[in-house]
């Protein structure tokens, strides 16, 4: 069963590498593949005029949410899907905020990442709540995060935390597949250059969630809480996304909407469980993200060609490209539903498995709705390239490149829809299902079934949503006035808006706390630092019971350290030249050194000793760099008392008759550097060994902080990494 | 004149921190020592060596190739880190050979790992003090 599974990367959180390749997994993985290898080739062309370094940047991205997305589709481990998701989250934000030089696109990015990452929190709550239920059940840790080990417990809804983790699951699900309500920030997406619209929004990013939900539906999915809540947020989100779809007239903002629209229909499917619905599921998934890659990659060629994005615009030009033509003739006619296309299949089979789900009218109702809605827009998408008066005008010339991988898509659509018995779908199919859905008829796609019951109805829907899309296009263009009227009052009190307000006033909270907290004054950091941690002592020490006075040893060479130290003190509060201060200073510092080499900490003692040297190198050029001569001392009374309130609290901690330190990890240490780490040196054994991840994750610091001292430091027109 | 004496110091003291910093990293595992301490060192003696002489390379080389130093020895860092996977064991475990080493016993990929610790740490600090005094504005205070 499992495909690659080596080594653990921790154990003791239960997070091991193990990938699972089923025909699930094949078929996403496949899936992404291929919509990436045509983006990558498109972009090619799209990015010819942007400087390498940005080209770097993008191709890194890119590349990088391409392999966050295999892995997240292939990997076995909850936690290991999680860190995936997030990755694609992280670099979806890079690409998104690719024009990162206008304001307006860096802000769009960000709330697209707060939603999706905000999401991923909830997410892995939910994991851990699930892997809880695993250990409850007899599952060691690394097994609890396994997938394939959950699905074999008999009895997983039974848990308590059952409910609790499927509904913060199903929220991070939502936030990432952009389900109602967090639709808002696919449209946001849109600032994204076309070839990363046009990845997101077929085969990866908003999938993610359903591709979740595939590989959590043998734990979750025959519960009546799955089913409800997909149900119901599904169609809230078609519903809204698809009056939203209606109401554009952006290509690309129509796309995004109808992707939301799609999302929400196919949030229904998952949630209606059955045999036909999964199937339609699957077949819809592999619809919709031909024809959606393809017509996003026209509209982007549309835009670099036209300099728009308008359709009504885009209409009043003569077009001469046959195979753009072509490619959106086979893509539009998917998305409506034609006979002979990919999307005809996925519409028999939803508004099949509509008609046969336990509220019949009211989801048949929504889907018919969204459909209707999305096929008016790719009639009036395909509009765009309608015979029309002799209109020549001023036009870019664009590389081929950025057609032929949307012709490759609606090819391939095509030919799968035509000969789906030649292509092998049917048999893919049933081996895709049997997986997914744990039961296993064969799939069969056809495009007649007769006229019983239901398979009238959806006949007469089907020709319906086509007949509503072709006499829905003309109405809309006939009255356009009218209806960006009600297009701009919709827009006003759209989500957007309603999540813009509340997350700017949480945002609006913080920023006030931090003018308090970060106020950019070193003092007051000081005063802060200080007198929160006495204060944390203080509340520890009200408990202690007794305190004692230490025996006082005093020998030659402890009175020598401490009246170093002491005196080191006193010259630095009694000079006043900048220098002097630092250099006295540094003294108390180097016997406080040697303080720590008579106590036998020898490896403290070093460090000590080094950093008190070079920060007096480093804090000489600053004080020289700002040009101080003497130290300013103000509310030297109020300094006094914090400080004394600071030592007196150390003090007292000192003198606590009795510790109760737990002494385990240290003697863990003690016993084991030699034996585990073969090192003698605990010091270093640990920073080395034991917590080498500590010191990993230290060092990244160290780097990225001198690389910001270099950006801060760096004199403009200066040199710059 | 003092400055002679201070610069003449200055060269005699850099090429022997850098041995110090060397021997403290190399016993780093059974003695005090080890890749921080070695490196906060050997930025010591780098940045002696940027002090007693104008035009040093030092500096020039730090300012170029700055952050492609960098990203190689994070990216060697990581992949001691994950070297342990393809043995099968748990990541950042150390894996020990019997190969000899003088002062350091064994060779051993936590060496590895130490090692590049020590080069981000003495190569990050000097890196810092050079924009510090570049930032000061006449460059060196001798």
């Amino acid at each position: 069963m499992n495909w690659i599974e080596f080594g653990q990367l921790a154990p003791a959180i239960g997070l091991n590498i193990s990938f699972v390749s089923n025909s699930v997994n094949l078929f996403f993985g496949c899936l992404v593949l291929f919509i990436g290898l045509g983006v990558f080739i498109y972009s090619t062309a799209y990015m010819k005029n942007y400087p390498e370094d940005k080209k770097t940047v993008f191709y890194t991205s890119l590349s990088l949410f391409t392999l966050a997305m295999l892995g997240l589709i292939f990997t076995d481990n909850l936690l290991l899907l999680f860190l995936f998701w997030e990755m694609t989250s992280a670099c979806s934000f890079f690409l998104i905020g690719f024009k990162n030089e206008k304001e307006e696109v860096r802000d769009k990015a960000k709330w697209a990442l707060y939603t999706t990452v905000g999401g991923g929190l909830f997410l892995l709550t939910g994991i851990v709540m699930a892997s809880q239920i695993g250990v409850e059940n007899g599952l060691n840790p690394i097994q609890s995060f396994s997938l394939t080990e959950l699905a074999k417990i008999e009895h997983f809804y039974r848990h308590d935390l059952f409910s609790l983790s499927f509904i913060l699951i199903f929220i991070g699900l939502a936030s990432k597949s952009a389900l109602f309500p967090f639709s808002f920030w696919l449209p946001l997406a849109m600032a994204g250059p076309t070839p990363v619209s046009s990845f997101l929004h077929s085969a990866t990013m908003v999938k993610a969630g359903f591709i979740l939900a595939v590989k959590l539906f043998p734990l979750y999915g025959d519960q009546a809480l799955w089913q409800n809540s997909f149900i119901i947020i599904g169609s809230l989100s078609a519903f809204h996304a698809a009056i939203q779809c209606f109401l554009q007239r952006n290509l690309k903002t129509m796309l995004a909407y109808s992707t939301s629209c799609v999302l929400g229909i196919l949030a229904i499917l998952i949630g209606l469980g059955a045999f036909k619905a999964h199937v339609s599921f699957i077949v819809f998934i592999l619809a919709h993200a031909l024809y959606k890659a393809a017509l996003f990659q026209i509209a982007g060629y549309l835009d670099s060609r036209y300099k728009t994005k308008d359709f009504i615009e885009l209409q009043k030009f003569k077009f001469d490209n046959k195979l753009a033509l072509l490619t959106v003739v086979l893509s539009t006619l998917s998305m409506v539903g034609i006979p002979l296309t990919m999307g005809f299949y996925a519409k028999e089979f939803i508004y099949y498995s509509a008609l046969k789900s336990s509220f019949p009218i009211l989801i048949t109702f929504i889907i018919f709705f969204a459909n209707c809605c999305m096929g008016i827009q790719a009639i009036n998408f395909l509009r765009v390239f309608w015979p029309k008066k002799e209109k020549r005008l001023q036009t870019s010339e664009v590389s081929t490149l950025l057609i032929i991988p949307a012709f490759a898509y609606s090819l391939v659509a095509t030919i799968l829809a035509i000969a789906p018995g030649l292509t092998n779908l049917n048999i893919s199919l049933s081996a895709i299902l049997k997986n997914f859905s744990l039961s296993n008829p064969a799939v069969t796609l056809k495009l007649w079934h007769g006229l019983a019951y239901p398979y009238d109805i959806v006949i007469l829907l089907s020709v319906l949503t086509i007949l509503i899309s072709i006499s829905g296009s003309f109405l809309f263009s006939k009255h356009l006035d009218k209806f960006t009227i009600f297009s701009n009052r919709y827009h006003d009190f759209s989500l957007w808006n309603l999540n813009k307000v509340l997350l700017d006033f949480y945002l609006g909270q913080f920023k006030k706390l931090f003018s308090i907290l970060q106020n950019g004054n070193l003092r007051q950091y000081l005063i802060i630092t200080l007198s929160t941690v006495a204060g944390l002592v203080l509340i520890g020490l009200l408990k202690v019971e007794s305190y004692a006075l230490p025996s006082l040893d005093f020998t030659i060479t402890k009175a020598l350290l401490y009246s170093g130290m002491l005196i080191g003190l006193f010259l630095t509060l009694a000079t006043s030249r900048h220098y002097r201060v630092l250099i006295y200073f540094a003294i108390s510092g180097l016997f406080i050194a040697l303080f720590f080499a008579f106590h036998s900490a020898m490896d403290v003692s070093m460090t000590q000793l080094l950093v008190e040297s070079l920060s007096l190198f480093f804090i000489f050029f600053m004080v020289k760099a700002l040009g101080f001569e003497y130290v300013v001392r103000t509310n030297q009374l109020a300094n006094f008392f914090i400080s004394l309130f600071f030592g007196l609290t150390f003090l007292a901690f000192y003198l606590i008759e009795k510790v109760n330190f737990s002494s385990l990890a240290s003697n863990f240490y003690k016993d084991n550097s030699y034996l585990l780490a073969k090192g003698e040196n605990i010091v270093n054994v640990i920073l080395v060994d034991f917590r080498a991840l500590d010191t990993f994750g230290e060092v990244i610091v160290v780097t990225i902080a001198i690389i910001g001292v270099g950006s801060l430091l760096t004199k403009k027109g200066g040199q710059h990494e | 004149m003092n400055e002679v004496l201070i610069k003449t110091s200055f060269k005699i003291l850099c090429p022997l921190l850098a041995l110090v910093s060397l021997i403290l990293f190399l016993r780093g595992h059974n003695l005090p020592g080890g890749g921080f301490i070695g490196g906060l060192t050997l930025s010591l003696s780098m940045i002696l060596l940027i002090l007693s002489n104008k035009e040093s390379k030092l500096e020039s080389i730090l300012r170029i190739y700055f952050v492609k130093v960098m990203a190689i020895c994070l990216m060697g860092l990581a992949l001691t880190a994950l070297f342990p996977l393809m043995l099968d064991k748990t990541l950042f475990t150390g894996i020990w050979t019997s190969i000899p080493l003088p002062i350091a016993g064994k060779f051993s990929s936590i060496l590895i790992f130490d090692l590049f610790i020590y080069l981000i740490v003495a190569i990050s600090t000097t890196r810092a003090y050079v924009e510090f005094t570049d930032f000061s504005g006449e460059g060196r205070f001798l």
